[in-house]
């Protein structure tokens, strides 16, 4: 995995948590984690694990495998979460 | 090999359990699901030879997960300035140097405004850009998407469909 850089994908797990958006927590042999939106329901499955800290916030990201690049999927969680921003029409 | 990008929107939304097995299939997706569940989309950064070669291996697993697909189509417009440079095919620092105005560069598209402030851009607009600056060229996807969902509409018929065999054998004579 010399190639994956871990930092866009946690900021954006982060960014989707300070956005309002939540995080659902899987089953740890789920190599997927689910993001949703309180206001409409629509979600977002991505395939990484998002470990939580005791206190439910996310603290780690893993990749399910390395053929996927962080960057990519932390596209796609900024995408989501930008489309779900507040104020904006949600479709 | 290069990651192409794309989206496949589908039939209905996804279960769990069909997830769960997409993703041991594949995972260089992500899958969408609206809101009020009303649509559901598989979207896609898949390494390949060609944009054509990506969409058929993922039209294929898809199908061993059992989901229909409705149409396959270009991929969502928010881009990052890795995205640009790989669709570009230049490296990132030249992205950077075209969005700072190094080198002479003018009207490079303003960034989105995007939550947590992180630097995203349209591929609509940076397209056009591209085009506008004659920098390089963007390889034009548009027919290969209609001949993909023709493909899959024909796909979705021929079991309805006597002398199939007839009707296909014009698509064999094609190149």
């Amino acid at each position: 995995m010399s190639d994956v850089t871990f930092e866009p994908l946690e900021t954006a797990v982060m960014i989707a948590v300070d956005a309002g958006l939540r995080w659902v927590r899987t089953d740890r042999h789920r190599p997927w984690s689910r993001l949703t939106c309180p206001s409409c329901g629509g979600s977002l499955d991505v395939p990484i694990g998002v470990e939580f800290s005791d206190s439910g916030s996310p603290c780690h990201c893993d990749l399910s495998s390395e053929q996927i690049h962080a960057d990519h999927v932390a596209r796609r969680i900024n995408a989501f979460v930008y489309r779900h921003r507040p104020g904006k029409v949600h479709r | 090999m290069k990651v192409c990008q794309f989206v496949l929107r589908l039939e209905q939304p996804l279960t769990d359990s069909q997830v769960r097995r997409l993703f041991c299939q594949t995972s260089q997706v992500c899958v969408e699901t609206g809101a009020f569940r009303r649509w559901s989309a598989v979207m896609v950064d898949r390494k390949a030879p060609s944009l054509a070669e990506a969409i058929v291996a993922t039209i294929r697993d898809l199908d061993l997960v059992g989901l229909v697909i409705i149409e396959v189509g270009p991929d969502e417009d928010i881009v990052s300035s890795s995205v640009i440079a790989e669709r570009a095919q230049c490296s990132v620092g030249t992205v950077e140097e075209w969005s700072s105005g190094a080198g002479g560069c003018t009207g490079f598209p303003e960034p989105v405004d995007m939550p947590g402030g992180v630097t995203y851009y349209r591929w609509s607009d940076i397209r056009r850009w591209i085009q506008s600056r004659g920098v390089m060229s963007v390889p034009e996807t548009a027919s290969l998407f209609v001949a993909v969902n023709f493909t899959l509409r024909l796909r979705a018929v021929a079991p309805h469909v006597q002398g199939i065999s007839a009707i296909t054998s014009l698509l064999t004579e094609i190149g």
